[in-house]
């Protein structure tokens, strides 16, 4: 019962999404079944050179699509990382290529896991603040997201497709 | 002239026994009563370390004696590891509240090359006064690695960057400077913050 409902209230979000997406012309061909949830950038303390990011990504397509890189002219670089830890050693690598998307399926970064890494921000950043990001994919498909700017040191919750941020914070 | 080689090798062999006898009288009442620590059979983890604290002043093991110790090998350049682990730290700090003052926090950087301890002065301005960051000389590093069995490794990334890989865990000491255990941040915040208690309330060291 309990899944029922949450499976029913993801759906009731997947098409407010899209119609958010489909009242934008101009996203309206690339937003069409594929959404950005949760875009948050977690602020370095200070001294720090690098913040991490976290996005939702939800390919509700019938197509795997491949994002091939983020992008925001706010931050002066952008990549993909991925943080390993094997035998208690922590280890943070590029992401070599494209990440996948099958269709129907989303693309989940998390602390300890895949995220972004942003560095040489062009104006001073605080919390509350948002940034446009901008992720790239290999067809061409390009989405903005508007992303949160939270405190250093915020622990992330682990937001699925569709999930509320009042669960997380 | 043979008698006198034999008479000296005697006398060696002598202060040899001696020396060894009283090695294992010190060692043996040193460890009396006691109960061993969880690598007693093997070597101990932890030792002596001199390093820069991020407040400019030099300090040892000695400084932090009678306190339980909380180690994180980490670096400023890390975006995500390092400030989650030292917020938590924080946070067990907060909840702790005055029993906290009984254990230090260490973050000791791998990456002494760019944490400048002005960079590591501004990077603790946002974590619980009771952690201090060591920069150690990069021979110092590689020593204390050993002797707290912890791993780092400069990684090279494209355009002349690294990164560097590092033990994930938090190394905790007891109140002898005894080690007692990992804590791991994905274990349940009760069960960390029993272990911190046990480690402060294991009985100091009677002399140091």
């Amino acid at each position: 019962m309990v899944l029922k409902l949450a499976a029913f209230s993801a759906m009731m979000l997947v098409t407010a999404t899209t119609t958010a997406g489909a009242a934008n012309d101009k996203h309206k061909q690339a937003s069409a079944g594929l959404s950005v949830e949760h875009a948050e950038i977690i602020l370095s303390p200070p001294g720090g050179m690098m913040s991490a990011g976290y996005l939702v990504v939800w390919n509700g397509t019938q197509n795997q699509l491949d994002l091939a890189a983020v992008e925001s002219g706010d931050f002066g670089s952008i990549s993909l990382h991925r943080t390993e830890t094997s035998d208690g050693v922590m280890r943070m690598r590029p992401v070599k290529g494209v990440l996948p998307i099958p269709g129907h399926s989303e693309l989940l970064m998390k602390q300890g896991g895949i995220h972004l890494m942003l560095s040489d921000p062009k104006a001073p950043l605080k919390p509350d603040d948002t940034v446009d990001l901008e992720l790239r994919f290999q067809d061409g498909t390009r989405v903005t997201a508007a992303a949160r700017i939270l405190e250093s040191g915020t622990p992330l919750t682990d937001h699925h497709h569709g999930q509320g941020d009042e669960a997380g914070h | 002239m043979k008698l006198a080689l034999f008479q000296k090798l005697t006398w060696v062999l002598c202060a040899l026994c001696a020396g060894l006898l009283a090695g294992l009288l010190i060692l043996g009442g040193r460890s009396g009563g006691q109960p061993p620590s969880p690598v007693a059979e093997g070597r101990p983890i932890g030792g002596p370390f001199t390093m820069t604290a991020h407040t400019g002043e030099t300090v040892t093991e000695r400084t932090y004696a009678g306190k339980a110790r909380m180690v994180f090998m980490g670096f400023t350049n890390c975006p995500e590891i390092c400030p989650t682990t030292l917020a938590e730290m924080s946070s067990w700090f907060g909840e702790l509240g005055k029993d906290g003052d009984g254990v230090q926090g260490f973050l000791v950087s791998v990456d002494p090359e760019r944490d400048s301890l002005e960079t590591l002065r501004l990077y603790m301005s946002s974590f619980d006064k009771r952690i201090v960051a060591l920069r150690p000389e990069p021979a110092e590093l590689e020593r204390f690695a050993k002797a707290f069995k912890v791993y780092y490794k400069k990684v090279p990334t494209e355009g002349g960057d690294y990164t560097m890989d590092h033990t994930a865990g938090v190394l905790l000491f007891d109140r002898q400077g005894r080690f007692s255990g990992m804590i791991d941040l994905h274990e349940s915040r009760q069960v960390i913050l029993q272990k911190i208690r046990r480690a402060i309330a294991a009985p100091a060291a009677t002399k140091t």
